[in-house]
């Protein structure tokens, strides 16, 4: 109490109260003993009560008794003669040396009991730290934990290490860890070289195969530290161990699937290409690298605009947003022919079919991609085949006229040469009455001379080879061409052509030279079928057919077509005309599908054969 | 996750001395769906109760002590009824009959296809006579 830093008033009373009890108790008992002493050592009881209320109240209240001692004494009157002087000198001495003492002592226990309190706080600590560890090192799920001492025999052993390992804590703290450790391992004495490992690296951490106590095996994870003391003394290892059989088979097997379904991506002759949802490449198989001319390293992480040509390619993140956003599919579960790029910056026609799939990363799109550079120059050459082939069949079926257009072509010569001829004469004559004839005979060969004028252009725009190109033609017009060129020496085999043109759909959307070469066809072939025949009347007709289609019709009053070749009427070499290759209807079909249309055959009636086709009407609405 | 999953997971013995070969089978095992116990040697694993539990085994024919057939009839004193394939480095139309005879659904002679194995593993046991 002496040296405590604070005290209370209470406590200060109780400690002058002892100074003050001890001082007169002293004079009384100094009193008491007067008859004995006689007058001497007036001091010697005071020095008593001094210690008493130094060893129990502290220097301060001593202090204070030794003064109320000299006080008491010389009040009693023990003061007198001269040694009183001195005996009071010796006694304030006395005083002051066992203040000095009491005082060290009290400062030597309270600093024991002061270091007592720390070292109990201390060991409080301690323990608690201890539990928790001990709670945290047991409650780790998987994790094996346990020390070793510097020989490598265990000294911890937690209860993760006895359910993975099968030893209980009771049988294996003692051993030596090369227990856990696998026959082949033993013999490379594996566990000593892990421990001077440890030591050397600071840290051991390797996988391998340990061995449980029932000896199967499994797969570990192991972790091996080596503890130092404060002096640098290795104390011994702590070991954390984990069971990874389960992790690494998952992952040789997960491995394993994506090596087939790399070799499977590998195989697949389309190429493919991965996205995310913000366009950025994750994955370019083998085919698209050869595709498109890049190694995947080099494309990977970049965005997928960069195989596409403008405009896509300035357009490809707002499709993409877009979708996500409104779920609106332009290409996606839908696909279609687009350009591609190479990275050489040409351009190929491709076929684009895109998935889209969910993985762990988010959505992700898989792009399909079959190169189309081939198919359509296979087109582009069928199609060059067939318009040469159209074109041979035109020139031929004008070949095929040549004797009929030759007599048209005589009929208006000859007439310019008799008019002319005529004229002539009649000038040689110079008959004035005659002039007004030879005008009139100058007229009319002028009017015979365009007439086959008119013949040879007709004839040689049908058969120069155009471009195949559709325009918007009238109908009307197109069959009167036509009828030029296929009603030539028509007349003279008694066949009475009529037109009945519905002008409502008169405009379509056609290769013209081609719909005439369909039209001069089947005029030609009516014709030639009513040779012989008791009433020769030749239709073409037009009139609304399925809506956004013209049907033009052309039909004779000859024998029709019997039902077994009908079948095969439109089929290429079937023909039933002695001279031909059986090719023109065939054709005709050909025409009228690549313009958009059909072509058949009305079953026989009984009164002629009846051909349709149709032609795709361009009127306002299909126009667009 | 582990201890749920395991629950799903056929129990399978392997027992095989050679390390390399148990280890590499082990993993493809695990992988494939099965909760593998690998034992070095038949008396280990035939000394420990798990062995009865296992629902699959896969045994190499030789091996020093007790040989694979022997010990699926030591597993079968003790009522075991499992799916067992014998795998061998030595394989003989011999060995073959009488490893089908002790109850083996096939034997497989080293080495041998990952997915042939695991075809055999899943076949339906046969039931022993």
């Amino acid at each position: 109490m002496a040296g405590a830093p604070r005290t209370s008033a209470r406590d200060l009373a109780a400690a002058y109260g002892l100074a003050v009890g001890s001082v007169v108790v002293a004079t009384l008992l100094r009193w008491a003993l007067e008859p004995w002493l006689s007058g001497h050592g007036h001091y010697l009881l005071y020095a008593v009560a001094v210690l008493v209320t130094g060893a129990f109240a502290g220097s301060g209240p001593a202090l204070a008794a030794a003064l109320a001692s000299v006080a008491a004494v010389a009040l009693m009157g023990w003061a007198s003669g001269e040694a009183a002087i001195l005996e009071r000198v010796v006694f304030l001495f006395a005083c002051s040396v066992i203040i000095l003492v009491v005082s060290y002592i009290m400062r030597l226990q309270w600093r024991l009991r002061a270091s007592e309190q720390v070292a109990e706080r201390r060991a409080n600590r301690a323990h608690d730290l201890a539990e928790t560890l001990n709670l945290l090192i047991d409650g780790a799920e998987g994790y094996g934990i346990y020390m070793l001492d510097p020989d490598g025999r265990i000294t911890i052993w937690n209860k993760a290490a006895e359910r993975l390992k099968g030893w209980s804590e009771r049988e294996v703290v003692g051993r030596h860890c090369s227990i856990f450790y696998p026959d082949t391992a033993l013999a490379l004495d594996k566990p000593q070289h892990d421990l001077d490992r440890a030591r050397a690296e600071g840290c051991l951490e390797e996988e391998d195969w340990c061995v449980r106590k029932n000896g199967s095996e499994f797969l570990a994870h192991t972790m091996l530290t080596p503890l130092y003391d404060e002096q640098g003394a290795l104390r011994g290892f702590a070991k954390v161990v984990r069971d990874v059989t389960e992790q690494r088979a998952a992952e040789r097997h997960l491995q394993a699937s994506a090596a087939q379904f790399r070799s499977i991506l590998a195989a697949v002759p389309d190429a493919m290409v991965v996205i995310n949802e913000t366009g950025k490449i994750l994955s370019f198989s083998a085919a698209a690298e050869k595709l498109f001319g890049v190694c995947e390293a080099d494309v990977v992480g970049s965005n997928v605009s960069r195989l596409m040509p403008a405009p896509d390619r300035d357009r490809h993140d707002d499709y993409l947003r877009r979708y996500l956003e409104t779920g609106e599919a332009r290409m996606i579960g839908v696909g279609g022919i687009v350009l591609g790029q190479r990275h050489d910056g040409t351009t190929f026609p491709m076929d684009l079919s895109v998935g889209e799939a969910t993985s762990e990363g988010g959505r992700v799109f898989i792009g399909f991609i079959r190169d189309l550079t081939e198919k359509v120059a296979d087109e582009e050459r069928i199609e060059a085949l067939r318009s040469e082939l159209v074109h041979a069949a035109r020139v031929s079926a004008m070949g095929t006229m040549a004797s009929t257009l030759a007599h048209e072509l005589n009929q208006p010569i000859t007439a310019v040469v008799t008019f002319v001829r005529g004229a002539r004469n009649m000038l040689r004559d110079g008959n004035a009455e005659d002039r007004e004839t030879i005008e009139e005979g100058l007229d009319e060969a002028f009017e015979e001379a365009l007439r086959a004028g008119s013949i040879v252009r007709r004839l040689r725009e049908f058969v120069a080879r155009g471009e195949v190109e559709k325009s918007i033609e009238a109908l009307s017009a197109l069959v009167e061409d036509a009828s030029e060129l296929a009603l030539i020496g028509a007349r003279e085999r008694g066949v009475e052509a009529s037109f009945r043109l519905d002008l409502s759909v008169d405009s379509v959307l056609v290769d013209r030279i081609q719909i005439q070469q369909v039209l001069i066809n089947l005029m030609r072939n009516a014709i030639e079928a009513m040779i012989g025949a008791p009433r020769r009347s030749l239709t073409i007709s037009t009139a609304p057919d399925d809506p956004g289609f013209v049907r033009v019709s052309v039909a004779d009053t000859g024998p029709g077509v019997p039902p077994g070749i009908a079948e095969n009427l439109f089929r290429a070499f079937h023909s039933t005309k002695s001279s031909g290759m059986g090719l023109g209807l065939s054709i005709c079909r050909t025409i009228v599908e690549a313009n958009g249309g059909r072509i058949w055959l009305e079953p026989d009636s009984g009164d002629g054969a009846r051909f349709h086709f149709t032609l795709v009407h361009a009127d306002a609405e299909s126009l667009e | 996750m582990t201890s749920s999953r395991k629950k799903n997971m056929p129990p399978l013995l392997l027992i095989e001395d050679d390390a390399s070969v148990r280890r590499g089978l082990q993993l493809m095992l695990q992988g494939a769906g099965y909760q593998v116990i690998a034992f070095a040697s038949a008396a280990a694993a035939l000394a420990d109760p798990v062995s009865v539990e296992a629902t699959h085994l896969v045994v190499d024919y030789s091996m020093p002590y007790c040989d694979g057939i022997e010990s699926l009839r030591t597993l079968q004193e003790r009522g075991w009824d499992g799916v067992a394939v014998l795998i061998t480095a030595h394989f003989s139309e011999s060995l073959r009959s009488e490893a089908i005879s002790a109850g083996f659904v096939e034997v497989l002679p080293k080495p041998f296809r990952d997915d042939v194995l695991l075809e055999e593993l899943a076949r339906v046991a046969e039931p022993i006579v």
